[in-house]
């Protein structure tokens, strides 16, 4: 079984020149996790996840876990002024790198890169022999798969 | 000159030269320096394993191990969020809390730990009042420096002193408590007069810091409990040191081990805490001192010492505070004092003995802990706590901090001069 046999294949995306703030509406409005960042050729150049956003909102100090727990504190009014300025920027600034296989790749691979303890990866993104974009494996695809049997 | 002697000499410079420069990792330059001691003929294997002070070495890696798993409970959030509402939000109140706050665990934890503790907090409070850290920063960072002095177990100098002179933890509150006490109020009261009278913020902002709920930084009560009780033990065996007869590495790793033992933290995790750095910088520096000390250097360094103060012992007391606080300000004091102890031991014999040269312990102590308030790289909770709010995006310029701190680590060594005058002389 490869990549290609479990991805899906429609999947929404934004190109540079893309806010924050369109790329957020688009996010919250197909209800996932990740938008990837194509060029006009769909080649992939990132990726735009809601874990991420939040990340790069937050103090240093707590997403880094030098505080671990804010249980304690109530709201950080820092929070909202800082998603203020990161919604004006372009997606190509606030992306991050995003976990990109070929879509030849046995679903056994696919299964370690979502496994690994560490690594926290959400969805990966599938892409032919010239880097582009093709479809997009979330853990539960392969969980789909290995209930059907294969 | 012998020729050992000079090669010894030779290694000891590269490797302040070498720790000055900063280019490698410390632990990394003492190891090599010691390497090349023996390789060099020096010393031997069994000399540079003599030089090591075991007791030094155990008494750090066991309160590493113990302050591992209490920072774990939350215990250190609950009293620094306690003491901001004690205060009820107001902004000078909270910098004087949590200098204080800063000040007492530093004199319990190592000085590192407890700013790695207090400054995220404090940025958060900060945030969440919208106003400036970096005065509360600067004031943390000399509390913990000056708290930090006052206990055999606050800063590394008192450790090795300590073990290196058989002095107990209450030898050290003692001796120290008073020139401490004095340095952390006539310090606030500076603060307070330049910059702490004029902090002031609106009513919903101290509303927003009473809304904090220091409860909920409490996250295992029963790891809590146990953490308590070990730590209480573990004092308790320090204050009863001198009749238990046990030394300060015994008290610590046996209060580690039972810490370990009735909590069922994952011990990966919890060694992964140890600063292993700082211990392999340590036994490295207790062997290119051996080194120098077999060679002979330490024994010319010490009748040159002699020669200047003329050797009457309040001129060498104040040679040695001083000197050792403008030099703990530059460089790190950990290869100072590890320099100086075999030195002051051997001028003990010549000044009347070791009873007699106590007051030079004191000042040694004294120098080398608040010294390290004098610039940014003084001490590693400077850098330490400068990289955090670095990271956030507040830079602590070395220039803005040496302008406010320098002065005041004067006037703690002019505090210490007194006191040392008066106390001892």
């Amino acid at each position: 079984m490869k990549a290609s046999d479990i991805m899906t294949r429609d999947v929404t995306t934004v190109r540079p020149g893309t806010s924050l703030r369109e790329a957020c509406e688009i996010l919250c409005r197909a209800g996932v996790r990740q938008v990837p960042v194509v060029d006009d050729s769909g080649k992939i150049l990132g990726v735009l996840t809601a874990r991420h956003i939040l990340s790069l909102i937050l103090p240093r100090y707590i997403s880094e876990g030098q505080l671990k727990d804010v249980a304690f504190a109530p709201d950080l009014p820092l929070m909202y002024q800082r998603f203020e300025n990161l919604a004006k920027k372009d997606v190509v600034e606030v992306m991050e790198e995003s976990v990109v296989i070929r879509d030849t790749i046995s679903v056994l691979e696919v299964a370690t890169i979502f496994a690994h303890e560490r690594r926290h990866v959400e969805a990966i993104l599938v892409a032919d022999g010239d880097g582009r974009l093709v479809g997009i494996i979330a853990p539960h695809d392969v969980v789909r798969m290995l209930k059907r049997g294969g | 000159m012998k020729t050992e002697l000079l090669i010894a000499t030779g290694v000891f410079i590269g490797v302040y030269i070498m720790l000055i420069w900063d280019r490698f990792n410390r632990a990394v330059v003492a190891l090599l320096g010691a390497s090349i001691m023996i390789f060099l003929g020096i010393i031997n294997q069994e000399q540079a394993i003599e030089g090591v002070d075991f007791n030094t070495i155990g008494l750090l890696v066991g309160m590493m191990v113990i302050v591992a798993v209490c920072r774990e409970t939350g215990i250190f959030q609950y009293v620094a969020i306690k003491a901001a509402k004690l205060v009820k939000g107001d902004p000078w109140g909270i910098m004087f809390m949590l200098a204080w706050v800063t000040a007492v665990f530093s004199a319990f934890l190592d000085n590192v730990t407890t700013v790695l503790l207090i400054v995220p907090l404090t940025l958060l409070i900060t945030e969440e009042m919208e106003i400036s850290p970096y005065p509360f920063l600067v004031v943390e960072i000399i509390s913990s420096n000056i708290g930090g002095t006052a206990t055999l177990i606050g800063d590394p100098p008192n450790i090795m002193i300590g073990s290196a002179v058989g002095l107990t933890f209450m030898d050290f509150v003692r001796n120290l408590i008073i020139p401490v006490l004095l340095v952390m109020v006539v310090t606030l009261f500076i603060i307070y007069v330049f910059h702490g009278r004029k902090m002031k913020v609106d009513e919903s902002v101290r509303e927003r810091i009473m809304s904090f709920d220091e409860r909920e930084a409490l996250k295992d009560s029963n790891l809590l409990k146990k953490s308590l009780f070990v730590l209480a033990i573990v004092i308790l065996g320090f204050v009863l040191q001198h009749r238990l007869h046990l030394e300060a590495a015994t008290i610590a790793l046996s209060g580690a081990a039972l810490l370990l033992l009735i909590t069922d933290n994952d011990i990966h995790e919890t060694f992964a805490h140890v600063e292993w750095t700082t211990i392999f910088f340590f036994t490295g520096l207790f062997v290119v001192v051996k080194g120098i000390e077999e060679a002979g250097l330490i024994d010319r360094m010490a009748r040159w010492l002699m020669e200047w103060t003329g050797g009457d012992l309040f001129t060498t007391a104040v040679s040695i505070l001083w000197g050792s606080a403008i030099l703990s300000a530059f460089v790190d004091n950990i290869p100072f004092v590890a320099t100086m102890i075999p030195l002051l031991k051997k001028m003990g014999v010549e000044l009347g003995g070791t009873d007699a040269i106590m007051p030079l312990w004191w000042a040694l102590s004294l120098g080398a802990c608040l010294g390290g308030n004098g610039t940014l790289i003084g001490a590693s909770a400077n850098v330490v706590a400068a990289g955090i709010a670095e990271r956030e995006g507040y830079r602590v310029g070395f220039k803005e901090f040496l302008m406010v701190a320098f002065p005041l680590m004067i006037i703690s060594i002019i505090i210490s001069t007194f006191y040392v005058y008066v106390w001892y002389f």
